[in-house]
């Protein structure tokens, strides 16, 4: 089978960088900031990227170059051959495995970009109340009933879908630089105009609430970086201060503070409080925050960068261009992406409004925004462009999810691009036609996102570290790494990739599963979604979380039987006994 | 935005900005500094052998 390789060096930055960005550093990552405090969240931030987010980035490249560089592309024919072992490479397919499963819900999302942008462009969206806005979006996605999604006409999510579907296939299907290179070398440069002219447009937006003059730009930029918190708090009857609402800006807290003092003498007694940055930084929900949306944002530990990089030629830097993609990254998410979104949303909600609507990645992205931007003068043209940079940031990402598992069975079945093409267009109709089926609450997407979106990408990110520090070594990969690349990483890089990145990893992923799934910290609740599989506290099994975690064994045992089957493999064990006679 | 709202946006906005910027200058206009020799010498150098190029011969 002909080996391919990327043109240019730029087109592997490019490529690289569109599959980080994405929706989660336009709509997750400033609803993050805002939430959890902009300098706190910052410091944690700045320091999960250097510590956690490069070093990632910087092993799976260094991996990817030298498995590619001996004909392996797929995350199951790299980390079996790093410990020359086939056995490994069952491992390796969970790589494989996550970022299929991924992309089979990522391009439901995707299409709703689409949707939103076409329906934006056709001035067909002109929402006034936040009920309508989410009376749209419900019944676009289908998240009413089961099944409701299936349906013609631009109301409907389905057009858009079959269309991204058949859009990230045909680029799949042309091949690493013919498809993924060409069309990132186009999308991101308009993703990053197209962001630019957002940034402008929001920051010179002004009396976006004539009757709230203390809504405005500059106070959505406080409510997202302001160091210190100010809260306002009430007494409840058994005596604790619970936290009404957050203040900001002078005109907020003079109005609290009025609304105070000409309160009824039997009401609720209030307080204002002020939260510094280091009381901030003492609580360990800001750290798993911090480190999660760069872990996630960086879409390192998937596997992706991994096959990305293995189609890169043996002297190519990869050092310097990893660094590159990160820092685009960043730059796309904190400068552009943290200019657009909650700014905007707080001068036309207010602080209240905004925390009463959501500051998750879909009730801002698909509820707050549209209603902000039918609002707007041109609005419809903006909220065309910003849906249309949504879509084209999540194409690039979703051709990253689907090119490992294309690798996988191309290399294991050693089949030409028309069939692999056809067999993976096959398992992913099924897997994303079951997420789009059974739409109701998001139930199959949210349980997906679950189990490979966050408990899997840990794990697999935790193996690839200790096969690359421990197994293969630090100081020899940090030599591997440095092989052919423009800039060196000192030597201390080994002592950050063998102890503390994966140190930070492990603790995250802990601190993750006793605060967020099994309630050990914090709320004491088991997370929902293991409640759907054995259910309790009023909570039913789901038969929707049942038959997706069966999917996800169904897909994990294909690949598997795929790998036992292929002599592809047979070899690894005896070709690093080779190496090291 | 308070005086240090300030300041953490444009630190923030800073750091990334300036990272990027020299990412950006470095891939973009800096050539590579590299001659022929030293290709080759990356080449023949399998960093599966535990020595460097240079060092002991691994056979």
């Amino acid at each position: 089978m002909k080996s391919e390789n990327w043109n240019s060096r730029l087109g592997v930055i490019l490529a690289v960088s569109g599959s980080a960005v994405g929706l989660g550093n336009f709509l997750k990552f400033p609803g993050q900031v805002a939430e959890h405090g902009g300098a706190a969240f910052m410091i944690a931030y700045a320091l999960s990227f250097c510590f956690m987010g490069v070093p990632i980035s910087i092993v799976e490249w260094a991996m990817g170059r030298h498995g590619g560089s001996k004909g392996y592309h797929s995350s199951a024919g790299i980390l079996g051959f790093f410990c020359g072992t086939k056995k490994m490479a069952y491992v390796g397919i969970l790589g494989a495995l996550l970022t299929l499963i991924i992309f089979c819900y990522y391009i439901y999302i995707e299409a709703w970009c689409l949707g939103y942008a076409w329906n934006f462009l056709t001035h067909s969206l002109n929402f006034t109340s936040f009920e309508e806005s989410n009376s749209f979006f419900v019944k676009f996605i289908g998240a009413l009933k089961d099944g409701s999604a299936f349906g013609f006409g631009m109301d409907k999510v389905l057009v858009f879908f079959v269309f991204s579907f058949i859009l990230n296939f045909w680029l799949i299907h042309r091949g690493v630089s013919r498809g993924i290179e060409f069309f990132c070398r186009y999308a991101m440069p308009t993703l990053i105009v197209l962001a630019v002219i957002m940034v402008v447009r929001m920051m010179t937006l002004t009396d976006v609430s004539p009757g709230h003059p203390e809504r405005s730009i500059n106070q959505g930029l406080g409510f997202m970086w302001n160091p210190v918190k100010v809260i306002l708090e009430s007494q409840d009857e058994s005596g604790r201060w619970v936290k009404d609402r957050q203040l900001v800006g002078g005109a907020d807290i003079a109005s609290a503070r009025e609304a105070m003092e000409k309160a009824p003498a039997d009401s609720a007694p209030q307080r204002i409080v002020e939260i510094s940055v280091t009381k901030q930084l003492m609580n360990p929900s800001l750290w798993v925050a911090a480190a999660g949306q760069m872990f996630f944002s960086l879409t390192v530990g998937f596997g992706a960068i991994m096959t990305y990089a293995s189609y890169l030629k043996k002297r190519d830097d990869i050092v310097l261009s990893s660094i590159t993609s990160c820092s685009a990254n960043e730059f796309c998410e904190v400068c552009l992406g943290g200019l657009i979104t909650v700014p905007a949303a707080v001068a036309f909600f207010g602080v209240s409004g905004l925390v009463g609507a959501g500051l998750s990645l879909f009730d801002l992205g698909f509820k707050v925004l549209p209603l902000f931007f039918a609002s707007l003068p041109f609005g419809q043209l903006f909220g065309f462009l910003f849906f249309f940079l949504l879509f084209l940031s999540a194409v690039t990402s979703s051709l990253s999810m689907l090119q490992p598992s294309m690798a996988f069975i191309e290399e294991s079945m050693g089949l030409r691009r028309n069939f692999s093409t056809l067999l993976l267009c096959f398992v992913c109709t099924f897997i994303s036609g079951f997420v789009f089926y059974f739409s109701q609450g998001l139930k199959a997407l949210d349980t997906f996102d679950f189990w490979m979106g966050q408990v899997a990408i840990y794990v697999f990110a935790t193996i690839q570290l200790i096969v690359f520090a421990w197994h293969y070594g630090a100081k020899k990969g940090v030599r591997l790494a440095n092989t052919g690349s423009d800039i060196k990483l000192p030597k201390f890089f080994a002592v950050i990739v063998k102890y503390v990145t994966p140190l930070i990893l492990v603790a995250l992923f802990v601190t993750w599963l006793a605060q967020d799934v099994f309630g050990i910290i914090g709320s004491g609740k088991l997370s929902p979604y293991i409640r759907d599989l054995i259910g309790g506290d009023s909570h039913e099994v789901s038969n929707v979380a049942w038959m997706a975690v069966f999917i996800i064994f169904a897909v994990y045992a294909f690949f598997a039987s795929m790998l036992y089957m292929s002599k592809r493999y047979d070899c690894l064990g005896k070709k690093i006994g080779r190496t090291i006679k | 935005m308070t005086l240090g709202g300030w300041i953490t946006f444009l630190c923030s906005m800073g750091f990334f900005i300036s990272l990027f910027a020299w990412c950006i200058y470095k891939t973009l206009i800096i050539k590579k500094n590299t001659v022929k020799d030293f290709h080759e010498a990356l080449e023949a150098y399998d960093p599966d052998h535990s020595e460097p190029p240079g060092g002991k011969s691994c056979k």
